[in-house]
């Protein structure tokens, strides 16, 4: 595998990066896969896309390519600055193991980087993998992994795109888990940097189970790391809490394993009192810079 | 006993008479229950009714305020209702009785009757509203279709002519004004311009900062009690505002299923000044008040 070059840190801080886009359905799904494309192709990037082809279509027979699709998606397939493979021939070849996907990737990344494409950008559809085996949970979380190593290595950007209603409860839990680093959701988002994770946007029932899953998964990560086990949640960028999603952060933390913290940085007092509420156990602890 | 005493809440009774000795007569076992239960009682009637009381009470008339007529305001008075708020004793029950003036109005009547109902259930109060039987008929009328229980002589009944103001009643909009905003609500995806919407009307009400916030948030949950477990909720979210406060109500349709025990807004009366369940068999209100 070719060594990418390093894109400028600053660059790379906004460029590399593996998201995840939740979509409660079909339209708006498409609406924010199609924006991300047309970003990516503007920006010269050459993008591998990996999704359902269903009754024998072909890849131009695909919604990218009609008029929910990016602009000049039909040109980037026909031209190359885009392919197109389906599912179920990206299971064939890799075997669905964690080495296999990181493989097909990585040889992905070392064709465009041979064509001399500055950036490379891989979405996926929602693969509709059934998540409850632990076997299958460890691979699927351990190729996820491959992406952000992928990302770190050079400019690199992934959109994971899980649609709700196509996937079961477990597997929307565990994909929303494993991405709580970086995923868009409608009203809310998250990311993390300096040691901190970041939720933002409006934090409300519409959305309060995948939210308690960020929230598990960021609870797992940071058991893993080496500044672990606390959370550090910076609550600065969110704009609504509701009870739904309080109650569930307090709980999570509440049932974390002892000696692990919830450590609250910024956000309003008006939050604070909404803890207060539902019950703030004595894993919730105020940073030195907490309001 | 009923649920709203059960809670602490609001019990609201009516009692019709011929006279002062015939109310004292009708309202001793609700008072005698109120002062063996150690509330604070209050009994705001005219000089004549204030003998014959104290006469049927002897020695426990001591335990026992007599405020004057001019320290109530009736239920005509458009402050009646922040006004039953200061009866309110913190670790105690109060129990009010008070007399209807005669020539108080019908119509404004039955909006502080209705309203008290409608958004003062929470508070622990026992209100006693006393209307004499030769009053005006409408009045009389107001009396018997507005309190869920009657006083008597043998303490408190149900009252099979208590009407609950329907969910269409004009009640708030005479209560708390014009309707500043109406939407549709179908499930908790639009919960995010309901929030909008509402943040603005609270704004221009003139609350700031966390009171927007704290009003904000129970209306939100005022309408997720009504989405949770329903695909197409179909709730239509009603707010007004005056100067200083704002008031919200989602209607929709009545619960399915086993009634839920426990107090159904406990999560959001932090956040609000008052927060009331209303429900019929057709539909089911959730309104909240929140003030500066």
């Amino acid at each position: 595998m070719a060594t990418l070059l390093r894109a400028d840190p600053g660059l790379q801080e906004v460029r590399s990066r593996h998201t995840l886009l939740v979509a409660d359905g079909v339209e708006q799904g498409r609406r924010g896969t199609a924006s991300w494309i047309e970003r990516e192709l503007a920006h010269g990037a050459k993008v591998f896309y990996k999704g359902w082809l269903p009754g024998g279509q072909r890849p131009d027979q695909h919604w990218l390519a009609g008029p929910a699709g990016p602009r000049g998606a039909r040109d980037a397939l026909a031209s190359g600055q885009m392919e197109f493979l389906d599912l179920p021939t990206v299971v064939e070849r890799t075997g669905a193991t964690a080495e296999g996907v990181t493989a097909l990737f990585r040889d992905e990344v070392a064709r465009a980087v041979a064509d001399a494409w500055p950036t490379v950008a891989f979405t996926q559809e929602s693969p509709g993998l059934p998540l409850a085996d632990e076997a299958v949970l460890a691979a699927y979380t351990e190729w996820e992994g491959g992406f952000d190593v992928l990302a770190d290595e050079g400019p690199v950007r992934t959109l994971c795109q899980l649609s709700v209603p196509d996937e079961d409860e477990a597997a929307v839990w565990e994909t929303v888990a494993v991405h709580h680093r970086d995923l868009v959701d409608d009203v809310w988002s998250a990311s993390a940097g300096y040691g901190r994770w970041r939720p933002r946007g409006d934090l409300d029932a519409h959305v309060a189970r995948r939210f308690g899953a960020a929230v598990h998964g960021a609870l797992r990560a940071a058991r893993a790391l080496a500044t672990g086990p606390d959370l550090h949640l910076d609550l600065s960028a969110v704009d609504f809490m509701d009870v739904a999603c309080a109650d569930i952060l307090m709980l999570a933390a509440r049932s974390a394993p002892e000696g692990q913290h919830v450590v609250l940085h910024g956000g309003s007092r008006f939050l604070r009192r909404l803890f207060d509420a539902v019950g703030r156990p004595a894993s919730v602890r105020e940073s030195e810079d907490g309001p | 006993m009923t649920g709203s005493e059960r809670e602490g809440g609001l019990v609201h009774l009516a009692l019709l008479h011929d006279g002062p000795d015939d109310l004292v007569f009708g309202a001793l076992a609700e008072v005698r229950r109120a002062l063996a239960d150690g509330d604070e009682v209050l009994l705001v009637v005219d000089r004549a009714t204030v003998r014959a009381f104290r006469e049927a009470l002897g020695h426990d008339a001591a335990r026992v305020g007599f405020p004057p007529p001019s320290a109530m305001l009736p239920p005509s008075d458009p402050g009646f209702l922040a006004a039953a708020r200061d009866w309110v004793r913190p670790g105690r029950r109060t129990t009010v009785l008070g007399q209807y003036p005669a020539a108080m109005p019908a119509p404004a009547c039955r909006v502080g009757e209705d309203g008290l109902n409608a958004v003062r259930r929470d508070l622990p109060l026992t209100v006693i509203c006393c209307c004499r039987r030769d009053a005006d008929p409408e009045l009389v009328a107001v009396a018997r279709s507005t309190h869920p229980h009657l006083a008597a002589i043998t303490g408190r009944a149900d009252n099979p002519d208590f009407r609950p103001p329907a969910t269409s009643d004009p009640v708030p909009a005479d209560l708390w004004g014009a309707v500043a905003a109406r939407l549709g609500v179908d499930g908790t995806g639009d919960l995010a311009e309901l929030r909008r919407r509402v943040g603005e009307i609270a704004a221009r009400a003139g609350l700031e900062g966390d009171a927007v916030r704290a009003a904000v948030l129970a209306v939100h949950e005022a309408a997720v009690l009504g989405c949770r477990g329903d695909v197409g909720a179909g709730l239509t979210l009603e707010v007004r505002a005056r100067p200083g406060q704002l008031f919200a109500e989602v209607v929709g349709p009545p619960r399915s299923g086993t009634a839920s025990t426990g107090d159904l807004l406990s999560h959001l009366r932090p956040f609000c000044t008052c927060a009331a369940v209303h429900e019929d068999a057709g539909r089911r209100a959730v309104r909240v008040l929140a003030t500066v």
